[in-house]
Order: structure tokens, then C-alpha cells, then sequence
């Protein structure tokens, strides 16, 4: 019994930590997947401004340069040069100059090569890393680009590889004058890495810039040198080969050593040739570094909350066992036949309510028992059972019955002799050995009517042997009145000595009386026949202390010793009834009614 | 450089109402006129012509040393625009501004400058080499101006109507080479045949041309003495 409580404890303790766990779990989970997924997307976005950054970027610089180079054009000294010289020696180191002047080291805009290319698309002069020929042709397709242009200022900007690294080509024109091209000036400037550093000052993205395939090279990137090289690896390179291959502001998770980049790849326009890959990476590990914190602060709360579920879920479960637990010892008790003490059960208006009603209910009980005990007292058991089952409706059933009526036999002269109270208690005692002995045969005693007893078997409880129960209950009768009769010998008292008449009959058995008091009783006309027939005991011609009818008679199934007697009138009946007398088998009883 | 002078003939035909066999080698007082639109039908200026006779026996009158043709500058522009003259013929620079001008080439043609000078100066130079010649200022880079030197005493220019006349033609068939600063086709001409008598009257000729990229500096400097 005791383990139930216990039980209920761990299992609201084990209900509520794991209720609060999976809620924090899930929040946590949540938090994490949605701070993952906004920050994803925030990169994302910071990606795709990145490649509008790197636009920006490099039109900002092919501008400024633009701008330079359109002063220097228009030059009265590359004007000079151009009209006297045709020596392209001089010109170069003309051109070298421009370089310097243009965009040397200490430029905003560094420049690698400066070059001088005329109307027929030749290369005059240039100035910097000898162009190789694929260089050169790159250049020659700017100044296509150009021609066609239908600007006053016509120039065209590009991509291209020079001396291995990756360059922004710009052409110019030289006007001689406007708008009559003389010469177009053609320049190179490096998409370095200081270029995309300045694009990561400004936008917070790592810029890396990788060849084309089959060549696996970093032209040029902000990454950290170790990072740089893993972004070469086989497999990385190729899953941002295939991410530079999927449409715009696509972006990927690419593991790069152990941290991961939402990286967005795509292909740098080239004037000819393959394209190199343009690389926007930022460290997804790095912006959720943040989060961490925000995810320790989530563990603790947890942790804290279900500390302090686990403390409520004690509580709350002692709160609600301890009650139970009361109530169950105090059923115990009551169960033990003791209903003197009410039951207090603190706490929850419900608990207090259980107490009431159990409280009443004990008292139900004990009103209950103490109305057994006196139905008990005062009717037969079988009766009161009855009593209990069918309750105290009025009426009854016709049945077969067969209904022992006794007497003393100068009792009135006793009552004279002795004092009422010691009448009473003579009586009692004779009444109860009688009571025992009809009882033990299953027979039900209807009523004391002073020392006459009227007993009744096959009533309440169906008995098909009733007649035989009687007759032997009688026989019994007999000898424990020659007992008690020894008894009363010792103390000195006059022996004591009755009449028994037996009949079976039917009659209708039930409750009799009034709706506020009533009896279990019999009520027919063959009951006073059984009154009659122990009336007739006390005629000395009969000599015999029990007289059955021949209804009763005829319904023994074993051999008693009887004697007929005839049949005889009785008062109240209009037929003649024929009796037996009960011959005791010692004939003891029979001899001393006749002394 | 010198990208609108022609170097390969782009014939085209149009000679048909005029005879073939018209009796060539004879004088005649006969000139012939044109008129340019461009592509929206508006009349083009400044469009030199020039005559080729594709008739042998054609006797070309030697070009007499004429008097220096004047491109002034006046207002920080050249005037004319557009000059036109034979081979072989002079020109001169006269400085009509109260500011100096430094007057340059670098087209093939005629390569040259003359380094600031100024009002009321001037300089003849002999332009000897059939070409375009692109006029600059070295001090003023919104100047500009051509002179277009050909090969052939018969040559013309249009007005302001689009119109142009070419006289004193002798009669026979012709291969008019065309120009213009802004003509879209690199090279254009044409093939025309001159009547004995009478003017050939031909129909209007669309030219392509280019966007007007030409620049103009500050207005009024005269109040800069």
C-alpha cells in the first residue's frame, strides 16, 4: 500500500521534468534552427549585396581610372609625343611615366599596364608586363567594344587574366581632337587581393578568386592562407564550381577545414577565355558565435526550471498523496468497526469535501450497523437479512410453511411464585436455549408472546425440508427442556414442561403492519391451526407434548416415531384435522407429561 | 588615320538614264548638282564630293596655284567646319580670337602644329597629300575642323541646304566619291555620268550618319580683350 503514494510522486515528478524537457528541448531546438536559418539567410543577403558590391567596386575603379586616363589624353604632352615620334621606344617610356602618374604603388588604384593602341588595332606602345598575345587580343576586343559605342566618350571595361593575375582592362580613346580617335589608351588595373579586401571592409565577406578549370589556383582572396589552400581542395572546388553553376544569390554550406561558409560562387565575366570563379564566403561558425552564449543562457534556464519543476512536482505530488494516504489508513480504520473518529484531510477544497462526505459516510455506516444490531436483536437474522434485502415494503408472498408453536405449561403459577425479576431472567433463559435449538434446524422465531413461542420454517428462506426441520427442532426442544429441566433441579426450582403444535400450510409471509412499524411475519389460517394443535397437548387423553398435523405428517421424509391420534375439530376451522402425536424415542418426555 | 579617305570603290549604279555612250573628251560649260538628307530627310552641310573621271581621255586640268584658303578661328571654332581643296593648295590659319591658339594634326595626311600664336596671326601651309586632315586646338579640345585634300579639280560642298554644285564638268561618266565627318560607312561613292548639255538633276542622296559628337566651348569671349 505503501508504494502507490510513492509511485504517484515519481510518476507527476517524471510527468512534469519530462513535460518542461521536452518543451525546453524544443525550444531550444527551435531557437537553434531559427537563429541557424536567420543567419543563413542574413549571410545570404550580405552575399548577394557582395556580388553587387564587387560590381560597384569595379566600376567605381574602371570610373576613376576612366577619369585619370581621359586627363591624361588629352595631354598636350602624349599629343606632343604622339605627333612627333613615331619611335615606339620613346613612347613606351612615355608610357611609363602615365603608368607612374596614373596609378603607381602609392595610387588608390594601383595600375599594372599602360598601353597605346592605334585606330588599326595595333599595339603602339605599352608600358608594364610585356603583354602576351592573348593579352593583347583582349585588348584589341575592348577597343571593338568601344568603336561600336555610340557615346561621345566611347571606352569599354573588362575582365582578363595578365601575367597569370586577375585584371579589370579598361580602354579610353585619345581624341585628336574630339571626336577623332588617334590612339586608344588602354590600361590594366589588379582584382588583387587588396581589391577584395576592400570589398570585405566594406561588406564583411571573405573575397577569394579562383582560375578556371582545369587550373586550380587562388588568384586572390582575403581568406586566411591555410583557409585559402583548403578552398583548393578537390572537393571543395568542386562543390563551388557547382554552386558558381547554379543561378543567382544560390548559396551553399561549404566546409572549409572545420568551419562552414554559406558561400555564394559565381563566374567572373571574362572578355574571353574561361572564367575564373568569384567566391563570397562568410564564416556561418563565426556569426553564430554570438548564439552560443544565447544557448548557455537557454541550458541553465532549463536547467534551473526543471530543478525547480522537480521541487513544485514534490510538493505538489505530496500534496495530493499525503491526503490519500491519510484517507486510506483512516478506511483501515474504519474498516475495523470503528466509526468514533472523524477524518481531517488538509489542504485542496476537493480534499476537504472527500472528508466531509467520508465523514458522513462513516456515519451512514454506523447508523447503519447500529439498526443491524438491533434488527439482529430483535428479529431472526434470516428475517433481518430479509429485512435488509427487500426493505420495509409492505405485503408478502404466498408460500408453503410450516410454522412450531410452543408453550409453558403453568407458567402463570411460576410467575406467582416468583418475583418478575426472576421470572424474566427464568424466561430468558429458557426462551434462549429454545431460540438455539429452532435456529440450529434453520427455523426463524417469529415472536415471543410472553413464554409461547411461534417459529417458522420454509419463511423467509425457502427450506423444501421444511416440515422435517420442524419436527426435529421439536425433538430437540425436547431434550434440551429435559437439560435445562436438570438445571433448574440443582438450583433447586420446579422442572418446567411445554406444548408443541406443528402444521404445514401455505400462508402469506411478508411484512405485516403498519408503514411506520412492522413485523416479519405469517399470516394465514393454518398458523393458528399450529396454535390450536399445541392447545390440544395439555388434553391428558392425547399424553403427548407435541401434536403435528397430518400436513405435516404426510411431508416427513425420514421415519419419526408417531402415533396417530385422530382427527379432531378445531376451533376456527370448519373441517376436522387429523393430528399425530411426536412420541419421543426415549418416551421420557411422554412419560413425564403423563406423571 | 585618316579613316573616311577611301581606299577601295563601293560603285553603285545610278547612271542609268543618262547614255552610255555620251560623246566623251568635249568641253562643256555643264556642271552637276547634289543634295544630301540624312536619315531623317534633314538636309546634311558640309559634305565634299569629289570627282573621279573613270573615262580615259578625260584631260584633267592641271590645278593652278590658287590663292591660300582661309580656315580662321573665330570663337574658339574653325571656319568653315569643313574645307575642301585640291591637292597641292594652301591654307591659312588666321586668328580671329582675342586668345591664342595652338592649331595641330595628326592625321597621316598632314601631320603638323603651329604652336600658340595670336590675334591676327597666321600661317600658310602647303597640303600636298590627298587625305582628311583633322584640325585640332591643343589649348581648346572642343575645336575642331577637317580639310579634305583630293586629287581631282572637280569638287564641291555642300551648303547649308544640303546642296552641292559641281561646274565646268567635261562631259562623261564619273565615280563621285563622297564624305562627311560623320558618315556611318567608311568609305562611300557613287558613279554618275555627265550630260553634254543641260545639268544632271539627280535625286536627293540619304546618307547614314553618325551621332553629332561635336563639343562647343564657353559662348561670347569677346568681351576678353
Amino acid at each position: 500500500m505503501n508504494w502507490r503514494p510513492k509511485r504517484f510522486r515519481g510518476r507527476l515528478l517524471v510527468a512534469l521534468i519530462g513535460l518542461l524537457a521536452c518543451v525546453q528541448g524544443a525550444t531550444f531546438i527551435g531557437v537553434t534552427l531559427w537563429s541557424r536559418w536567420t543567419k543563413m539567410q542574413e549571410i545570404a543577403e550580405s552575399l548577394v549585396r557582395g556580388v553587387a558590391d564587387l560590381d560597384r567596386q569595379t566600376l567605381n575603379r574602371v570610373l576613376e581610372l576612366a577619369d585619370k586616363a581621359r586627363l591624361m589624353a588629352g595631354d598636350y604632352a602624349l599629343r606632343q609625343t604622339l605627333l612627333l615620334t613615331d619611335d615606339s621606344r620613346t613612347l613606351a617610356s612615355a608610357l611609363e611615366s602615365y603608368l607612374q602618374r596614373l596609378g603607381g604603388p602609392d595610387a588608390h588604384v594601383p595600375i599594372s599596364v599602360v598601353a597605346l593602341i592605334t585606330p588599326e588595332h595595333a599595339v603602339m606602345a605599352q608600358a608594364g608586363p610585356r603583354l602576351a598575345a592573348h593579352e593583347v587580343t583582349a585588348f584589341l576586343e575592348l577597343v571593338r567594344r568601344a568603336e561600336s559605342s555610340e557615346d561621345a566618350y566611347p571606352m569599354a571595361n573588362g575582365n582578363a587574366l595578365v601575367a597569370g593575375a586577375l585584371h579589370g582592362l579598361v580602354v579610353i580613346p585619345v581624341f585628336a581632337p574630339p571626336p577623332e580617335i588617334v590612339a586608344w589608351l588602354g590600361y590594366a588595373f589588379p582584382i588583387d587581393g587588396g581589391f577584395a579586401s576592400d570589398i570585405k571592409r566594406s561588406s564583411r565577406l571573405e573575397l577569394s578568386f579562383l582560375s578556371a578549370p582545369p587550373d586550380a589556383r587562388l588568384l586572390a582572396s582575403t581568406l586566411e592562407d591555410e583557409q585559402g589552400a583548403a578552398l583548393l581542395d578537390p572537393d571543395v572546388l568542386t562543390a563551388v564550381r557547382a554552386a558558381a553553376g547554379r543561378p543567382e544569390s544560390a548559396v551553399a554550406n561549404i566546409r572549409i577545414g572545420r568551419e562552414t561558409f554559406v558561400t555564394l560562387a559565381q563566374p567572373v565575366s571574362m572578355i574571353a577565355g574561361p572564367a575564373p570563379t568569384a567566391v563570397f564566403q562568410r564564416s556561418l561558425d563565426l556569426e553564430l558565435a554570438p548564439l552560443r552564449r544565447l544557448h548557455l543562457i537557454l541550458f541553465l534556464g532549463a536547467a534551473a526550471g526543471m530543478v525547480f519543476a522537480a521541487g513544485i512536482a514534490v510538493q505538489f505530488a505530496r500534496a495530493v498523496s499525503d491526503p490519500v494516504r491519510r484517507l486510506a489508513a483512516h478506511t483501515r480504520v474504519i474498516a475495523s468497526g470503528n466509526y468514533q473518529v472523524p477524518v481531517h484531510l488538509r489542504g485542496a477544497e476537493e480534499f476537504e469535501r472527500l472528508a466531509g462526505a467520508f465523514n458522513a459516510m462513516t456515519e451512514g455506516l454506523a447508523e447503519r450497523d447500529r439498526v443491524r444490531d438491533l434488527l439482529d436483536k430483535n428479529v431472526s437474522p434470516e428475517i433481518a437479512a430479509e429485512l435488509m434485502r427487500s426493505g420495509s415494503v409492505l405485503g408478502g408472498e404466498e408460500r408453503e410453511i410450516t410454522v412450531l408453536f410452543s408453550d409453558l405449561r403453568g407458567f402463570t403459577t411460576l410467575c406467582e411464585s416468583l418475583a418478575p425479576r426472576e421470572v424474566v431472567q427464568l424466561l430468558n433463559r429458557y426462551l434462549t436455549r429454545m431460540t438455539a435449538e429452532i435456529e440450529s434446524e434453520g427455523g426463524v422465531v417469529d415472536k415471543f408472546i410472553g413464554d409461547a413461542i411461534m417459529a417458522i420454517f420454509g419463511a423467509p428462506v425457502d427450506q423444501p425440508d421444511a416440515p422435517e426441520r420442524a419436527v426435529r427442532a421439536a425433538q430437540r426442544m425436547r431434550a434440551v427442556l429435559v437439560e435445562f429441566n436438570d438445571e433448574l433441579a440443582a438450583e433447586k426450582r420446579l422442572p418446567l414442561s411445554f406444548g408443541i403444535g406443528i402444521n404445514t400450510t401455505r400462508a402469506i409471509a411478508g411484512n405485516i403492519g403498519s408503514s411506520r412499524r412492522l413485523n416479519y411475519s405469517v399470516i394465514g389460517d393454518g398458523v393458528n391451526v399450529a396454535a390450536r394443535l399445541q392447545a390440544l397437548t395439555r388434553q391428558p387423553h392425547f399424553a403427548t407434548d407435541v401434536i403435528i398435523s397430518a400436513a405435516t405428517a404426510s411431508r416427513l421424509s425420514s421415519v419419526h416415531p408417531i402415533r396417530p391420534l385422530g382427527t379432531v375439530p378445531v376451533k376456527g376451522r370448519h373441517g376436522q384435522v387429523e393430528i399425530f402425536a411426536l412420541t419421543s424415542r426415549s418416551g421420557i418426555s411422554d412419560l413425564r407429561s403423563q406423571i | 588615320m585618316c579613316r573616311w579617305f577611301p581606299a577601295i570603290l563601293v560603285l553603285a549604279i545610278v547612271g542609268a538614264i543618262f547614255p552610255a555612250n555620251a560623246s566623251v573628251g568635249k568641253a562643256s560649260r555643264v556642271g552637276a548638282g547634289w543634295q544630301f538628307i540624312d536619315q531623317k530627310g534633314a538636309p546634311v552641310p558640309d559634305v565634299v564630293v569629289s570627282l573621279f573621271a573613270l573615262d580615259a581621255g578625260v584631260a584633267a586640268p592641271a590645278p593652278g596655284a590658287a590663292n591660300p584658303v582661309e580656315v580662321t578661328q573665330r570663337n574658339k571654332t574653325f571656319v568653315p567646319y569643313v574645307t575642301v581643296i585640291a591637292a597641292g593648295g594652301s591654307v591659312a590659319f588666321p586668328n580671329r580670337d582675342s586668345v591664342q591658339h595652338h592649331v595641330y594634326s595628326l592625321s597621316r595626311a598632314k601631320r603638323f602644329e603651329i604652336p600658340l600664336y595670336g590675334k591676327e596671326e597666321t600661317q600658310v601651309l602647303i597640303f600636298d597629300k590627298p587625305g582628311v586632315i583633322t584640325l585640332g586646338c591643343n589649348i581648346h579640345d572642343w575645336m575642331v575642323g577637317y580639310i579634305v585634300v583630293v586629287d581631282t579639280p572637280y569638287f564641291g560642298r555642300s551648303g547649308e541646304n544640303g546642296r552641292v554644285q559641281v561646274a565646268g564638268l567635261p562631259a562623261g561618266r564619273y565615280r563621285v566619291e563622297i564624305w562627311h565627318p560623320r558618315l556611318a560607312a567608311k568609305e562611300f561613292s557613287i558613279e554618275a555620268a555627265v550630260p553634254l548639255e543641260g545639268e544632271a538633276a539627280l535625286a536627293p542622296i540619304s546618307l547614314r550618319l553618325k551621332r553629332d559628337l561635336r563639343r562647343t566651348g564657353p559662348l561670347d569671349q569677346s568681351n576678353y580683350p
